[in-house]
């Protein structure tokens, strides 16, 4: 690993799971962004290094879903590089985010240290490649 | 309808059971008695001539006097010689035996019993109306069926269609159920003629032309009173006062009613419909006993109708209850979900820091959200039983693994019991292994909930030659045995004084035991109340089964 600070883009519609999981990532020495809209990570340029290193993204969105999402962005060349982990409180919702190229699939309510183990191991195959 | 078309069947009756009173004591009293019988009487000599006959067996026969006296019987009705009747008065005249003969009389729709006897220089037969009794046995013999029909399947609208198909031609030439579908409107649920060509045609009438309950006659005022209407006899100038305008009326003309009978459906004080039975063709007329039988159809149906209503009012509710539950299991898991995390991450921060007082605490805190999450879980997965939505993976799973990791992990929760493992199975049974860590895991910790002071349990492996089985024992406080048989079903709680402290949803069992049912497995519990429990898990081997990534074992 480097001195690069990993960057978590986290996309919940639920607030307070977005402010712990921030709470979560930054006790554990991460950068955090976070979005309760998917627009805003199908938006996602390579601008001032704003590209994030990994994107915690949930599977049911107010009035989107997160599979299209993660679909996009790993069809698009400037985005098909960040690993997704996607999150979701139906457990059985690992199957079909699979489908869409996400890379690991952790289900509500997580214990953090799946969270973390998953995150961490994804952080350094990636930056390892 | 077995008939016996005899035209004439100049039927006699009544005094089979005395045929010497035949004998006569006096010519002039008997044949005064002969004119006044209420049955039909005729005499023939030798050469099937008639030779008297009474006013009765005049109206019968629907001839004059001078028609027939005389006259050869095969003169008079040309087309009977192959008849029943004919025949047995010739086997009379032969045999010089008395005999009886029942016939049916399409032009009346009447039936008789002929009895027919050998007199001096002749035979004499007594013809005895039998309608009424073959009418009530008719009807109530179309009562059974139909009520066999409504009570087979709690889909009114289609037992009522049936009904209606039924009573055609049986007992009417038309048949029809309405019901009221709001305060003006009523809906023709069905309607039967014997020609399917017919019934469209009704079918079209209605819709051009629906029952008006502004104008409260025939059908319209049943439905208004709740009182049956009775039509013994259609005559025009009924028609003409019941018909909206000329052109209903020309059309009821055409169509020839004899007779009709409107019935309501009464369920809970309410009028929700009628059923209506009209003889035209068929020169019908209803009578007291039909009305009778029509009402007593129609309260059945009424019956059938509430008992549907019902079960379709409880199975929404159930359906509501099912669609509350699973929406309330997934918004409950969001909140749940970030105060994890939340104390999870503070948790480590007091451990951090070294403070372990805190650490303690948010560590309890932990337990009690993780005990939440199970049961919110639960809920998720009772609603998903409840709507087959239960998708379970297809891989090879070693039993004995799965279970040292549950045993392992449900150790760590007590530390009065020891969790004893015996025994092993070596071949791989096939299924969904988080699903069946889940069954082992809810055994257990109930085994440990259950035997509060004991310090041991027992989880057996065996392998049969057929089926992996795995067995958890406790030596607690064990069940008494009426609770046995429901304690899988959903939400049951077994409840009794010493349970009171062992507080529970039921529906850990349940999932269970559908979760084991769908892997083709079979649960069991054998219990002795006051020294422990065996919960027995039977599951198929997966021998040769490929892996599949996919859900859905059914």
């Amino acid at each position: 690993m480097t001195d690069h600070v990993p960057f978590i883009l986290v996309v919940d519609d639920d607030p307070a799971i977005l402010d712990s999981l921030r709470f979560l990532f930054e006790d554990e020495g991460y950068r955090v962004q976070t979005s309760e809209k998917g627009e805003y990570a199908e938006s996602l340029r390579d601008e001032n290094g704003g590209l994030p290193d990994l994107i915690v993204l949930d599977v049911l969105l107010s009035g989107k879903d997160g599979r299209t999402i993660c679909r996009k962005l790993k069809s698009q060349d400037v985005t098909r590089h960040i690993p997704i982990v996607m999150i979701s409180a139906h457990p059985d919702a690992e199957h079909s985010v699979k489908e869409v190229g996400a890379d690991a699939f952790v289900a509500k309510p997580f214990a953090i240290d799946e969270v973390l183990a998953t995150v961490e191991a994804l952080l350094s195959s990636h930056s390892s490649r | 309808m077995s008939v016996d078309t005899t035209a004439d069947a100049l039927p006699l009756a009544g005094f089979q059971e005395h045929p010497a009173s035949l004998e006569p004591v006096s010519p002039v009293p008997i044949l005064d008695a002969i004119e006044l019988l209420a049955d039909g009487y005729y005499e023939m000599d030798t050469e099937f001539r008639y030779c008297r006959i009474n006013p009765v067996g005049l109206r019968i026969a629907g001839k004059t006097a001078d028609e027939i006296l005389g006259k050869h019987v095969l003169e008079v009705f040309p087309d009977i010689a192959e008849s029943a009747i004919h025949q047995a008065t010739v086997q009379v005249m032969e045999t010089r035996e008395a005999a009886s003969v029942e016939t049916y009389y399409p032009p009346h729709h009447r039936w008789y019993v002929n009895s027919i006897y050998p007199v001096t220089g002749g035979i004499a037969v007594f013809s005895h109306d039998i309608t009424e009794r073959k009418l009530l046995a008719h009807n109530l013999a179309f009562l059974a069926e139909a009520s066999k029909i409504l009570s087979s399947s709690l889909d009114y609208q289609h037992t009522l269609r049936t009904v209606a198909q039924l009573a055609v031609p049986r007992i009417a030439d038309w048949c029809a159920v309405d019901m009221r579908t709001g305060p003006r409107t009523v809906e023709l649920l069905a309607i039967a003629h014997v020609d399917p060509e017919k019934t469209r045609w009704a079918e079209e009438l209605r819709q051009r032309d629906p029952v008006d309950l502004e104008r409260p006659v025939g059908l319209a005022k049943v439905l208004l009173t709740g009182q049956p209407e009775f039509y013994p006899e259609i005559t025009d100038a009924l028609l003409v006062a019941t018909a909206k305008d000329e052109r209903t009326l020309e059309l009821a003309r055409s169509l020839g009613f004899s007779s009709a009978m409107i019935v309501p459906l009464v369920a809970h004080e309410t009028t929700i419909g009628a059923i209506t039975f009209v003889a035209a063709e068929s020169g019908r007329h209803y009578a007291a006993a039909d009305l009778r039988m029509a009402e007593e159809l129609a309260s059945r149906a009424a019956l059938a109708i509430q008992n549907s209503r019902l079960y379709g009012a409880s199975q929404q509710a159930v359906a509501v209850r099912d669609d509350f539950i699973s929406a309330a299991s997934h918004e409950l898991r969001t909140p749940v979900t970030s105060l994890k995390i939340y104390t999870q991450v503070l948790q480590r921060q007091a451990e951090r820091r070294g403070d372990e007082h805190t650490g303690g605490q948010l560590r309890k805190m932990q337990a009690q959200i993780d005990r939440l999450a199970v049961l919110i879980g639960d809920l998720l997965d009772v609603s998903k039983i409840e709507a087959g939505k239960l998708e379970l993976r297809h891989e090879l799973i070693d039993l004995r693994r799965l279970t040292d990791e549950v045993v392992e992990a449900i150790q760590a929760t007590t530390t009065k019991h020891q969790i004893v493992v015996e025994g092993t199975v070596s071949r791989p049974v096939v299924g969904d292994g988080e699903r069946l860590g889940q069954v082992l895991t809810n055994l257990l910790t109930n085994a440990v909930k259950y035997s509060p002071q004991a310090d041991r349990i027992g989880v057996r492996l065996v392998e049969t030659a057929g089926r992996a089985i795995v067995e958890v024992e406790d030596f607690g406080i064990g069940i008494e045995p009426e609770h046995l048989d429901q304690i899988f079903d959903r939400f049951y709680r077994v409840t009794s004084e010493d349970e009171k402290t062992f507080p529970g949803l039921g529906m850990g069992l349940y999932i269970s035991h559908e979760i084991v049912r769908r892997h083709g497995g079979m649960m069991e519990v054998t219990s002795v109340k006051g020294s422990g429990t065996v919960f027995r898990v039977t599951l198929p081997y997966g021998d040769g089964m490929a892996p599949d990534r996919s859900e859905g074992i059914q």
